[in-house]
């Protein structure tokens, strides 16, 4: 099943996150590493189809006084999902294989 | 992260969590929102950036609160009633944007009544219904004499002492005077208006000052040292607000007064308009001016806590019938009125107030009964449509919603126009208006004004658009199917525009007529015989106070000396000076003593308005001799007191008979006698409309006194503006400290003195020439409409030989009917409602039936011509053309 481009750059950032992956985290490591501002809503939008494809898995944590006693949804990355990520890459890379200095030109 | 920690940054904007609670998807709610909630701490701790995390904050809930055409799982935007409803305001605004000229002329036709409603109320507001900023402003009452001809005045010193002794209703009361201190400082001198009170006036007020301190009983007696209030907007404007002019003291009357304080910033002058300075009135009741029948102080009181103002106004009275059985000389058959201070303000202005506030309902009537024919039309036009809607199963109530939408939305944007008319239209109202509405300074098209635009605009959408849909649900939906091509449209809409139609024409009768009253009105009040020349003559008051003049002589002698130059003056045909102008704001009323030589006992006649003159007044004014002489340069303080009376004081004392010769007495009982040496022509004072009392002239010389305040009369055939250039320098070469002030030709002076019902004229006829604008637009509307929709019935006729003439007089019929029904209604409304006028009207029956008439046939002329012109339209329809469509 193929990812979306905002499907990627979620995964990309739960698994740098390693365990503490959650919506707001998720969306703050996008912003800073590719300078895209997604809203907390795509994210979330993104994190649910990723759920459903069985890619990523949720589980609920405990109730936080900084998010006014709301509990955070932590997410994590399933072997399913690594394998949909290495796929795209790899067909990323083999379609842009030789094209680099007409890109980066 | 501790909760207090998270806690620094404030709470998250909580509209928008109120959002978001409602609009995402409760599987995810708690975590979405928890994460942004997190954020935002988190960006309020790092950053300290509140004002940038509360706007991502924002951002973010609108974000997530949009997100519904990619996500199926969240909750639609608009769910059950709100679908439809967001259906319904997009279609009917689209509707609209598609017949901008519908939608232009309904909106502009409310936003004249809309705008007229609002600038009225806004000025009318603060007299009538806005809040006194006084603490329990409704325990404040005004104490006057009532006279034996039910005339109101003002209080002796002494009345107000007894009252303030004897009254147990009354928690305080104050004897309040008008005051005109000259300030001089480095920046010359200047006259300002300012009351001497009691020191209880404040309380009375319910009032405290802002900085420094109230009046103390010791400085409210004679000799005291001499202490200040200041309003807040002068201590501001003429001394920057700077707190320590308390304690400091200012140069008045050429007399250092301390001020001992500044009044709060809401603190109006309602007694005396423009007051900006106060100081305590210092009488005693040995005085002599304390008597009891020196009736020139006017009283204000508070009642006690809980005290209703009946029982207060029984108390007073009784209070001053055992005054009254004391002094039965005095107070004769006399009585004591206590009013509410909010009744008192609006005594003479209420009833105008009311007349032109209901000129402005009757337009937003009319306004409104035109916007909802321009609907009924539009429902008809949109049959067909409607027709299939509800075969397709719509219900009555959603049919009826997309027109009440619409109407709403008309009557909304009509509001808006209305509410920047109003804005635009206050500023020449308040131009316009005269300053004897009380706290007209006050008006202003603030909140309350926008609330009654916004509820106007809910109240008009409602009628014009339910009223149409209404009647077009009234015939049975098979009726309507079956309605085809052929058949003459005369269905209950029909019947519903003619009434609006009529009603339409009935209400701008109601406005014609009164316009047409009031305009008369004034010309008759114009036309008054004012009793004295007012061309070519300008007048200017001039006072003579302070230390410099203390002692009488040398006010006389100034006087003498101010005369003398300006008649000099070249170019200057006379000058006089008075202590009283008719027209003008002086007023100056005295109690009169006939002397009857048969049995020697005085006889009290009827109260005289006082001028003392110099001898040249009668030439000056123009005010014509009848019999006996005015005075001469010979009458002076040494020689025998004379006096000269006016027609109608001569004519009540002594009928047919000469009154020179006889004698009289004014003001005290010691006062000498004087003799009438002439009768002079009536003069109208102090209004123009009040009925002429009893008006008596005296030689300035002999009077008792020497008044400080005088006026100047000048008649010269000089443009006014260089007159008063060179009487000023005159004025000013024999004394530098006299301010000159009001300055104003005498024509000026009687324009001014019919300002208020100039007012309400101008209005009226405002009013009028909309009404008859929309009346006309609204006959015109519905014969045209019924020209459209008749169409080929036209053509059937003119097929079977209808002349043109004859089709041309069917709609003129048609026309002329409703016309005279309108004016039928309307004239019977206007006999019956043409007493609301009565406080506005002079010298013509409010209700004249040969106004009534006029305006009749006016109106009548103007719906004729209005339907004229789809009336000639219907006799060209060509029959071919018009059956073609078959």
């Amino acid at each position: 099943m193929a990812l979306g481009d905002l499907e990627q750059l979620v995964m990309l950032a739960l698994l740098r996150l390693a365990d503490s992956g959650f919506g707001a985290a998720v969306q703050r490591e996008i912003a800073e590493r590719s300078g895209r501002d997604v809203t907390l809503g795509a994210v979330y939008t993104a994190l649910a189809r990723l759920e459903e494809k069985g890619f990523v898995r949720s589980r609920i944590g405990e109730p936080l006084p900084q998010r006014g006693g709301r509990r955070r949804r932590h997410y994590e990355v399933l072997p399913a999902g690594r394998t949909a990520i290495a796929e795209a890459w790899q067909a990323i890379e083999a379609l842009s294989r030789g094209l680099r200095a007409q890109l980066e030109g | 992260m501790s909760p207090e920690r998270s806690r620094r940054g404030g709470h998250p904007p909580r509209l928008a969590l109120w959002l978001l609670q409602h609009r995402v998807p409760e599987h995810e709610r708690e975590f979405l929102v928890g994460d942004l909630v997190e954020a935002y701490h988190d960006a309020c701790e790092s950053d300290g950036d509140q004002r940038g995390a509360r706007r991502r904050f924002w951002r973010e809930a609108v974000a997530a609160s949009m997100r519904r055409e990619r996500d199926h799982q969240s909750i639609p935007f608009t769910r059950g009633l709100m679908t439809d409803l967001g259906l319904d305001v997009s279609l009917a605004m689209r509707r609209l944007r598609r017949t901008p000229g519908f939608t232009l002329a309904a909106s502009l036709t409310l936003a004249l009544g809309v705008g007229a409603a609002c600038a009225i109320t806004a000025v009318a507001r603060p007299a009538l219904w806005g809040a006194l900023p006084f603490r329990d402003a409704e325990r404040i009452v005004t104490l006057r004499e009532r006279f034996g001809d039910g005339s109101l005045g003002n209080l002796g010193y002494t009345t107000i002492a007894d009252l303030r002794r004897q009254s147990s209703t009354l928690s305080a009361i104050a004897a309040v005077r008008a005051w005109a201190p000259t300030l001089t400082d480095a920046s010359g001198a200047e006259r300002l208006t300012g009351l001497a009170v009691s020191s209880s006036f404040l309380e009375v007020m319910g009032t405290r000052v802002a900085i420094g301190r109230d009046f103390t009983p010791e400085e409210d007696r004679p000799n005291a040292t001499a202490v200040v209030l200041l309003d807040h907007g002068f201590w501001q404007q003429r001394f920057g607000g700077d707190t320590s002019i308390v304690g400091r003291t200012v140069r008045l009357e050429d007399v250092e007064h301390r001020v001992i304080g500044v009044l709060p910033a809401d603190y109006e002058s309602v007694l005396r308009p423009g007051a900006v300075i106060l100081q305590p009135l210092g009488y005693i009741e040995t005085a002599g001016f304390a008597c009891r029948d020196c009736r020139h102080l006017r009283a204000v009181a508070r009642t006690r806590d809980g005290v209703p103002i009946a029982v207060a106004a029984r108390d007073v009275e009784s209070v001053f019938a055992r005054l009254r059985d004391e002094y039965p000389a005095v107070y004769a058959s006399h009585g004591l009125q206590l009013t509410p201070l909010r009744a008192a303000l609006v005594e003479t202005t209420r009833g105008p107030l009311l007349a032109v506030l209901g000129a402005a309902a009757l337009l937003l009537l009319i306004a409104l009964a035109n916007t909802t024919n321009l609907f009924v039309s539009r429902a008809i036009q949109r049959g067909g449509e409607t027709t299939i809607r509800a075969a397709l199963g719509a219900s009555r109530w959603r049919l009826a919603r997309s027109m009440l939408i619409e109407a709403l939305l008309v009557s909304g944007l009509g509001a808006l126009f209305g509410l920047a008319l109003a804005h635009a239209a206050l500023g020449a109202l308040l131009a316009l208006a005269p300053a004897s509405i009380p706290r007209i300074d006050q008006a202003r098209a603030d909140l309350p004004i926008t609330l009654l635009a916004v509820a106007l605009a809910v109240t008009l959408g409602m009628v014009s658009g339910l009223l149409p849909a209404m009647f077009a649900g009234a015939r049975g939906l098979r009726d309507r199917l079956a309605i085809n091509a052929r058949t003459v449209a005369r269905g209950a809409h029909d019947v519903v525009r003619r009434t609006l139609v009529v009603v339409e024409l009935s209400l701008a009768l109601l406005l014609l007529g009164g316009a047409g009253i009031l305009v008369q009105s004034v010309q008759r009040l114009l036309a008054v015989d004012v009793g004295f020349a007012t061309a070519d003559r300008v007048q200017m008051a001039l006072s003579a106070t302070g230390a410099r003049f203390d002692s009488e002589a040398m006010v006389r002698q100034t006087w003498r000396s101010v005369h003398e130059a300006v008649r000099a003056v070249p170019g200057v045909t006379s000058a006089s000076l008075t202590t009283q102008l008719p027209l003008s704001n002086d007023f100056d009323g005295w109690g009169v003593r006939w002397e009857r030589a048969a049995d020697d006992v005085e006889e009290s006649g009827m109260d005289a308005f006082r001028f003392a003159v110099t001898a040249d007044y009668a030439t000056t004014m123009g005010v014509p001799l009848l019999s006996g002489r005015f005075f001469a340069p010979t009458d002076r303080a040494t020689t025998d007191p004379v006096v000269v009376i006016n027609t109608t004081m001569a004519r009540r004392q002594f009928g047919d008979r000469s009154p020179i010769g006889a004698r009289l007495k004014i003001g005290p009982p010691t006062s000498p006698w004087r003799t009438v040496v002439g009768v002079v022509g009536d003069v109208r004072h102090p209004t123009l409309d009040d009925e002429v009392g009893g008006q008596l002239y005296l030689p300035m010389e002999q009077n008792a006194f020497a008044d400080a305040y005088v006026r100047l009369v000048v008649h010269s055939t000089l443009d006014p503006g260089v007159l008063t250039r060179t009487v000023r320098d005159a004025v000013r070469s024999v004394e530098n400290s006299i301010p000159v002030a009001e300055v104003s030709t005498l024509s000026a002076l009687v324009d001014r003195a019919a300002q208020q019902r100039r007012f309400a004229e101008r209005l009226f006829q405002a009013f009028a020439l909309a009404a008859i604008l929309l009346a006309a637009i609204g006959i015109f509307g519905v014969i045209s409409g019924m020209v459209g929709e008749r169409v080929r019935e036209i053509g059937v006729r003119s097929a079977l030989g209808a002349t043109q003439g004859q089709i041309l007089g069917h709609f003129m019929r048609q026309g002329g009917r409703l016309a005279a029904m309108g004016i039928a209604v309307g004239g019977g409304a206007a006999l019956l409602l043409g007493t609301a006028l009565r406080p506005l009207v002079y010298g013509i029956s409010p209700r004249d039936p040969w106004t009534i008439a006029t305006v009749s046939v006016g109106l009548g002329a103007v719906a004729l011509l209005a339907t004229l012109l789809p009336a000639w339209r219907a006799s060209r329809v060509d029959a071919v053309v018009a059956l073609r469509t078959e």
